[in-house]
């Protein structure tokens, strides 16, 4: 058998498949914090809940209506995110002036609150949704096996990811949300309805969280706790990499996520605590995370 | 000539304080009119008052016979009024191309983007660059330019000449504006009476 540093080939591949899709599911979380955080100044910590909400909206559309996998991928981050625009309309908004302190409180009271009801009914062990037909078995690369279905989730999250980058750093509607994120008033004086904005893109990132939870719902089991588990590690993930950063979000996602991969090879104790030593490490030298600046 | 814009007994405020008292005023089409004052007199929250920026506002504005008084200041913008911050307002994650072309077109007959260039060739050279890395002068230049473009009634310059009063070409593009406009529009600058250039055209305070 083949070895690299005295570790099998096998494992250590295994491990960094293991890490891409950690990465791609903090990547697509801390981006979607990211963008809510740039406009709203607001840290969604309901976002794990949201991506929960996600898997549980693509468990409801299969069994009881029939709708499979790849229609979940498209109703249930629309359905979440109307929910999110409906909490943004009628919570969020009356707290844009206050400290950052009392979004996150309701936020996070939001999270134990939804997290609770789930739990409530479909108490905490998880409900099974099967990979989709098309997505079934998987290749063998020759070093490695690699199951259809995760390969799908790296293209397809890196995809999502990369394109909300270039909506937000290349194009005009980018253009007006970096701008309302710095100066909103002003952005508003040129005939640009804000307010609007900022509630669409609430539900856009809502949505990003859904689309998560969909991803993660063949992989992990749907469970009431899947994103109060996984937020902790984002919430991590977003600090390294700076808040608000749309690109810094995205690399540390993915980076992590094999940094956690790699970790588990070659020392197993430490996985569930590199991210954050790394954040330890960074806040010391970089308050304003990797590619965060200073506001 | 029936006025474009009117303001008639408008009291504003920023949270507690109580900033104008009864401001009445008339801009007609076509017309330059300056606002003159001490600092702290409330030429700017004046300005920012027609655009619907205070917190609190009463009285009557109306422009071309629209009440505004209650509108939110996207449909003031919408209505064809643009502002020209006293701070500029350029933005730093934006680069010089997008924050010219940042606020939306309003209405026909705004500048081309051909003659903001010819005004202001030093934004031509500097598109792909950040906004605030503009000098002082440049950033003043694409605040003036992109509401230039956007082809607004109503241009309202708070301060345009702050700390610059040295600077030719921004006086330069001023005078070429108005020279070259083939419909020219009313303009509120506001600022001191030694910051006015000569040659701006009518300029006058209004009783």
């Amino acid at each position: 058998m083949t070895e690299i540093f005295g570790v099998p080939t096998q494992a250590l591949f295994g491990q960094l498949l293991i890490g891409l899709i950690n990465g791609s599911f903090y990547a697509l979380l801390s981006l979607g914090l990211a963008v809510i955080f740039g406009l709203l100044n607001i840290i969604n910590f309901t976002h794990g809940a949201q991506y929960m909400m996600g898997a549980f909206v693509a468990w409801f559309l299969l069994n009881k209506a029939g709708m499979g996998y790849w229609w979940a991928l498209a109703v249930a981050p629309i359905a979440v995110g109307a929910f999110g625009v409906i909490i943004e309309r009628t919570m969020l908004k009356q707290l844009y002036k206050l400290d950052h302190l009392y979004g996150l409180l309701l936020t996070f009271g939001l999270a134990l609150i939804i997290q609770g009801l789930f739990r409530n009914e479909y108490g905490s062990s998880g409900l099974p949704y099967s990979i989709p037909s098309q997505l079934q078995g998987g290749q063998n690369l020759g070093f490695m096996f690699l199951p259809n279905y995760r390969a799908w989730v790296i293209v397809f999250s890196l995809a999502v990811c990369l394109s909300t980058w270039f909506v937000i750093e290349k194009t005009k509607l980018g253009s007006y949300l970096r701008a309302a994120t710095e100066n909103p008033e002003l952005v508003r004086a040129f005939g640009i309805n804000v307010p609007r904005m900022i509630t669409l893109t609430y539900g856009f990132g809502v949505g990003l969280a859904a689309l998560a939870g969909v991803m993660a719902a063949p992989i992990y089991s749907v469970n009431p706790l899947m994103g109060a588990d996984l937020i902790i590690v984002v919430f991590a993930v977003v600090v390294i990499g700076g808040m608000g950063s749309i690109m810094g979000s995205i690399v540390t996602g993915f980076g992590l996520g094999i940094i956690e991969g790699l970790t588990k090879v070659f020392y197993p104790e430490a996985s569930n605590t590199v991210i954050f030593i790394i954040m330890a490490i960074v806040l010391m030298f970089r308050p304003a995370g990797l590619f965060g600046t200073p506001r | 000539m029936a006025s474009l814009l009117e303001v008639r007994g408008v009291n504003a405020w920023y949270g507690e304080s109580h900033i104008l008292h009864g401001m009445e005023f008339d801009v007609r089409e076509g017309e330059v009119v300056t606002l003159l004052g001490r600092n702290g007199a409330g030429k700017t929250t004046t300005l920012k008052s027609i655009m619907g920026m205070v917190g609190r506002r009463e009285g009557s504005i109306s422009f071309a016979g629209r009440q505004t008084i209650r509108l939110p200041s996207n449909a003031i913008a919408r209505l064809g009024i643009a502002l020209c911050p006293e701070e500029r307002g350029i933005f730093a994650s934006l680069n010089v191309h997008e924050n010219l072309m940042l606020p939306p077109k309003v209405r026909d007959g705004g500048l081309a983007l051909e003659r903001i260039y010819e005004l202001f060739p030093n934004l031509r050279e500097r598109l792909a660059s950040q906004g605030t890395k503009l000098s002082g002068g440049e950033q003043q230049m694409l605040a003036i330019g992109r509401i230039l473009r956007t082809g607004a009634r109503l241009l309202m310059l708070d301060d345009p000449l702050r700390r610059h009063r040295r600077r030719p070409s921004l006086r330069d593009g001023a005078r070429a504006r108005r020279r070259h406009d083939p419909e020219p529009s009313a303009r509120v600058p506001h600022g001191h009476a030694a910051r006015v250039p000569r040659g701006l055209g009518p300029v006058g305070t209004d009783p």
